[in-house]
């Protein structure tokens, strides 16, 4: 009796799993992935594909930067680690928060939840940069301390790309252009 | 008919029960765990920050992402850092005790359940490695994990066994290949992921043209750990990397499988992932990789003299 569930658990397993690691683009598939995934998923044991750099490879340099505003208004500025100035070690025990910062672009949801975050946060729990104000004269003024609660919350990832002309040749790596560029993830405003 | 489907069982049970080496277990056991502390230790001081409603997610929102199917301890208990610190306490505590032995085999259903909970309470963090980290534990717990090296077994050496001598060991409570089944699972799996990630690759038109590595390089958060990216400068460097990377993935499915082919394969295998691990940071997926690979070794058998 052992036997034969061991046996059937088995190929079961095995069915489950070669289903739901075929690639998306076997469109053949799709339907039955779309019914073993939900299955596995409830199991714990769902993977979906493995596009490791598949089917190409997608640079996400970059940081997120959060614009802020204090409760008189003052403008400051939170920014993520720059993970490519981090050493092999940081990169290592804070990995959690690399993938972070690297997927949060992925799910609005996530950044949502992280500009909330932040206009909690700031100034207590997390650290952000007062920036430079203009005068109604148009005087630059120095930044002043942010006084909580944070107001609102802007998100964006700044995120840095090659810039490569049709039929050029691949940079070498003091050649690469880079150039950034800003995309919008998510809005937190206090409650009137 | 009757003959296809015995012929079909048969095989099935040779390939099940009679062909795995169950003394590579304790290997799988003992990487593992170590694995599974360090993960552990790294989430510990940001326990509040990753998987608290004061954090980073609420948990509302995790449901939201992952839908319906999804389920966690943490959901149910109450968001405070010391509960969830609570949690990883414990889960260190599995680890450890697979570690050295006992009763892994609880340990690891423990393990689990504690990677599901973690994983599905802040989905945003976590990754393919961690996926895997998540399958192994399910398959460890159907493994003869206290077998060899264990505090239950001390003593225990790497002995070689004969299919005859299944009886008499199964009577002195020693392993044998048939309890070592889930072996295959672990070989099943390895193989889904190689194989799919060598079709997604094989559609890509930088793994085509010989420049997708080139790309990887320029992964500048990621990449440079001891190789520089400048490495990669020169095509010839970019498309063997890039060709031989591939070679090796589309290789990988089908050499473990063919038993002339399997140590090349291994070794190709374990080479693809120490070249990632010294041009990436990629935390523990090159490691609990190669764990997976060795799940495919047998070991060669020793004669004793005195037996």
């Amino acid at each position: 009796m052992k036997k034969i569930a061991i046996r059937i658990a088995s190929v079961l397993f095995c069915i489950g799993v070669l289903i739901d690691t075929t690639p998306e683009s076997i469109l053949w598939l799709w339907r039955t992935k779309a019914w073993v995934h939900p299955v596995l998923e409830r199991l714990g044991l769902s993977q979906g594909d493995w596009p490791l750099f598949a089917p190409n490879p997608v640079l996400n340099n970059g940081v997120i930067v959060a614009e802020l505003s204090d409760r008189n208004g003052n403008p400051a500025t939170w920014t993520s680690t720059d993970w490519e100035k981090a050493s092999a070690w940081t990169k290592f025990y804070r990995f959690r928060h690399m993938n972070y910062h690297q997927r949060l672009t992925n799910t609005h949801l996530a950044a949502v939840d992280f500009a909330e975050y932040l206009r909690l946060a700031v100034p207590d729990r997390e650290s952000a940069v007062g920036s430079i104000r203009w005068s109604q004269d148009n005087q630059m003024l120095d930044p002043a301390p942010i006084e909580p609660p944070v107001r609102e919350v802007k998100l964006y990832k700044y995120r840095n790309s090659i810039v490569l002309e049709e039929g050029q040749a691949l940079p070498r790596l003091e050649q690469t252009i880079w150039s950034t560029q800003i995309n919008f993830l998510a809005r937190s405003d206090a409650q009137p | 008919m009757k003959g296809l489907m015995h012929r079909i069982v048969r095989g099935l049970d040779w390939f099940l029960f009679e062909s795995c080496d169950p003394r590579v277990v304790p290997i799988l056991r003992i990487g593992f765990a170590l694995m599974i502390i360090i993960q552990a230790l790294v989430l510990w001081p940001d326990a509040g920050y990753w998987f608290t409603d004061s954090g980073v997610m609420r948990t509302q929102t995790a449901r939201e992402i992952l839908g319906p199917g999804s389920w966690s301890l943490l959901y149910y208990l109450p968001s405070e850092p010391w509960v969830v610190q609570s949690a990883l306490a414990i889960w260190i505590v599995n680890g450890a005790l697979m570690l050295v032995g006992f009763y892994s085999r609880v340990q690891a259903a423990a393990i689990f359940v504690w990677l599901v909970s973690f994983q599905n309470r802040n989905p945003s963090i976590h990754d393919g490695e961690d996926t895997v980290f998540r399958i192994f534990a399910f398959l460890m717990v159907w493994l003869p994990l206290d077998a060899y090296w264990s505090i239950r077994k001390r003593g225990e050496s790497l002995e070689p066994r004969q299919d005859s001598k299944n009886r008499a060991d199964r009577s002195v409570g020693r392993c044998v290949a048939a309890d070592a089944w889930a072996l295959r699972l672990f070989q099943v799996q390895m193989t889904a992921i190689y194989a799919s990630t060598a079709l997604s690759k094989l559609e890509g038109s930088t793994w085509n043209d010989g420049t997708a590595v080139w790309y990887v390089s320029r992964m500048t958060d990621n990449f440079g750990r001891w190789i520089s990216a400048s490495w990669l400068d020169q095509p010839y460097a970019s498309e063997l990397a890039t060709y031989g990377t591939l070679a090796i993935e589309c290789f990988l499915p089908f050499g473990l499988w063919i038993p002339r082919l399997r140590w090349l394969a291994i070794c190709l295998g374990v080479l693809l992932h120490l070249g990632i691990e010294f041009s990436m940071n990629l935390f523990l997926f090159q490691w609990v990789m190669i764990l997976g690979l060795i799940a495919f070794v047998k070991l060669p058998t020793r004669v004793c003299s005195n037996t």
